[in-house]
């Protein structure tokens, strides 16, 4: 807790010696922005499935240095509408090199959660596994509730990037009582989003040995820690590499001093090749998570998972015929494997590929099917999809 | 895989968290005064904001619109101030 007052008041100093308003009139000006989709789902041996989300954007700037930014999000469920705070964030900009955050924002370890989860962006329905509450077991947080400093230096045609991090943390998951090995829903996870989900809602699984990204209130008093740093050679790739380290264990329980070590590599390419008439984009995540092996009840095993993704889209721009240089074309890989010996231990692992067309840029039909692969103990089984989805950003 | 348990080793943890501020006071503070590129903000607009989604075009927002996004867009794309004050009057010049 202490290191974590400390970073409070170092920011509060820091703040009030800076002059809020140096530069420019303070004009207040505002933004509505968000997205909104509907996706059609249709799985193997299940019932076709409507779904529909909103999710508004709000941003405030009161002059070129603050800027408030927070999103809705708005959800059909259960005969009911679910709601949610996505994000709420202050953001001042110190100086040339130092932006300043202070709230609940998209978690800038996963690229996946910070750039591309909305639905007008992701060029597929769904979302890789392993990255949000929407496709079961979850390996990185999708927002941090904390504080963030943040910034980007070019070094001549080089470019380097950074953030670090200070938040609540995530939160391990204890069902002493679960003997289904399945666990139970988890309460309260962090959606990153709502598109294209399989297997548990808006909650993730909250199987012991696994972590909760929705930790409010705080189940302990040590804060995360984590950062990103990202490299640009060139304009069109940057490579990154981020990592977060956390007590997650609950105080006062045999588990307390449980910690968790999070790893993440990512990469993301994007060129326009006059040869090939059109647009390249490439996209990938790494996740690696180890939580300790205490060697103590419900908790004794080697308890690592990774998640990864590769993505690659070509989009046929330089064409004459305009119906196809709205088309694009994706397909992706993605990849979860849990710990052998944990109460939960399903690997997935799935093949998507997708048709979109591009209405304007940010409305989009998309058409993808998806092919998953869960492996169980001793049998594997494959199930497929076919997903409608119309998304629009605005 | 080994390497990555040896990441999560405390000493090597530890070590590793304090390399990082390291890394990036020395990124910040060696780069800090590092020559303005000159690249024009229409190649700059075509550089850094087709990078994770579509480029939106000049005239999809009005002037203050656009200080609003792009000073959005600068905190989220990690955009220094000359990319987001040479972008903005780029689409400020063409809506
Ligand atoms: C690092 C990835 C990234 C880059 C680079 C980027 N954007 Fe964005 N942009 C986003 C994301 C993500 C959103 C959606 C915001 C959300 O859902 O939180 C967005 C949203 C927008 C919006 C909608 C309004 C808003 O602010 O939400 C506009 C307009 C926009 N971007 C313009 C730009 C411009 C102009 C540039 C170039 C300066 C740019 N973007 C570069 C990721 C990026």
């Amino acid at each position: 807790m202490n290191k974590f007052r400390l970073v409070l008041i170092l920011a509060t100093v820091l703040l009030l010696s800076q002059n809020l308003f140096s530069q420019g009139s303070p004009t207040h000006k505002f933004l509505l922005g968000g997205y909104g989709f509907t996706n059609l789902e249709m799985e193997q041996n299940q019932n076709a499935q409507f779904e529909v989300g909103f999710n508004p954007i709000f941003l405030w700037s009161i002059n070129n240095n603050i800027l408030f930014e927070s999103e809705l999000e708005f959800e059909l469920e259960d005969g009911g509408t679910s709601t949610a705070l996505e994000y709420a964030q202050i953001m001042y900009i110190m100086n040339k090199y130092i932006t300043f955050g202070a709230g609940k924002f998209l978690n800038p370890t996963n690229i996946f959660a910070e750039r591309f989860h909305p639905a007008w962006i992701n060029k597929l329905p769904g979302m890789p596994l392993g990255l949000s509450g929407h496709t079961g077991v979850q390996l990185v947080a999708g927002t941090q509730v904390g504080l963030q400093v943040r910034g980007g230096v070019s070094a001549g045609p080089t470019k380097f990037v950074y953030a670090v991090y200070v938040s609540n943390g995530p939160s391990l998951n204890i069902d002493e009582s679960d003997t289904t090995g399945l666990g139970k829903q988890g309460a309260g996870n962090n959606s990153i989003t709502n598109e294209g989900e399989e297997g548990g809602g808006h909650s993730g699984i909250a199987a012991s040995g696994t972590l909760n990204y929705g930790n409010i209130p705080d189940n302990n008093g040590d804060k995360a820690i984590g950062g990103r740093i990202g490299f640009l050679p060139i304009p069109e790739l940057e490579i990154g590499y981020g990592f977060e380290t956390a007590r997650v264990g609950t105080d006062d329980t045999q588990y307390s001093d449980v910690r968790s070590f999070t790893n993440v590599f990512d990469l993301s390419y994007v060129k326009d090749y006059s040869s090939l008439a059109g647009r390249i984009d490439i996209r990938g995540q790494y996740t690696w998570l180890q939580v300790d092996n205490p060697g103590i009840g419900v908790l004794n095993y080697e308890n690592i998972s990774s998640a990864w993704y590769v993505q690659l889209a070509y989009q046929p721009y330089y064409l004459e015929s305009s119906f196809l240089q709205n088309l694009e074309f994706v397909v992706r890989y993605d990849q979860l494997d849990l710990p052998e010996g944990a109460e939960l231990n399903v690997d997935k692992n799935r093949i998507a590929g997708g048709v979109n067309y591009w209405i304007n840029h940010s409305t989009v039909v998309k058409f993808a099917y998806e092919s998953t692969t869960s492996e169980f103990t001793d049998e594997s089984e494959t199930e497929s999809a076919f997903v409608f989805q119309l998304a629009m950003g605005f | 895989m080994n390497l990555m348990k040896k990441l999560n080793n405390r000493f090597y943890s530890k070590a590793l968290s304090v390399s990082f501020v390291v890394v990036f006071f020395t990124i910040v503070i060696g780069f800090a005064s590092s020559m303005a590129s000159d690249k024009p903000g229409a190649l700059l607009w075509g550089e850094n904001c087709g990078r994770c989604h579509n480029v939106r075009p000049p005239s999809s927002l009005t002037d203050d619109q656009w200080d609003v996004a792009v000073l959005h867009m600068r905190t989220r794309a990690n955009l220094t101030e000359e990319e987001a004050k040479k972008i903005v009057e780029f689409l400020k010049a063409g809506n």
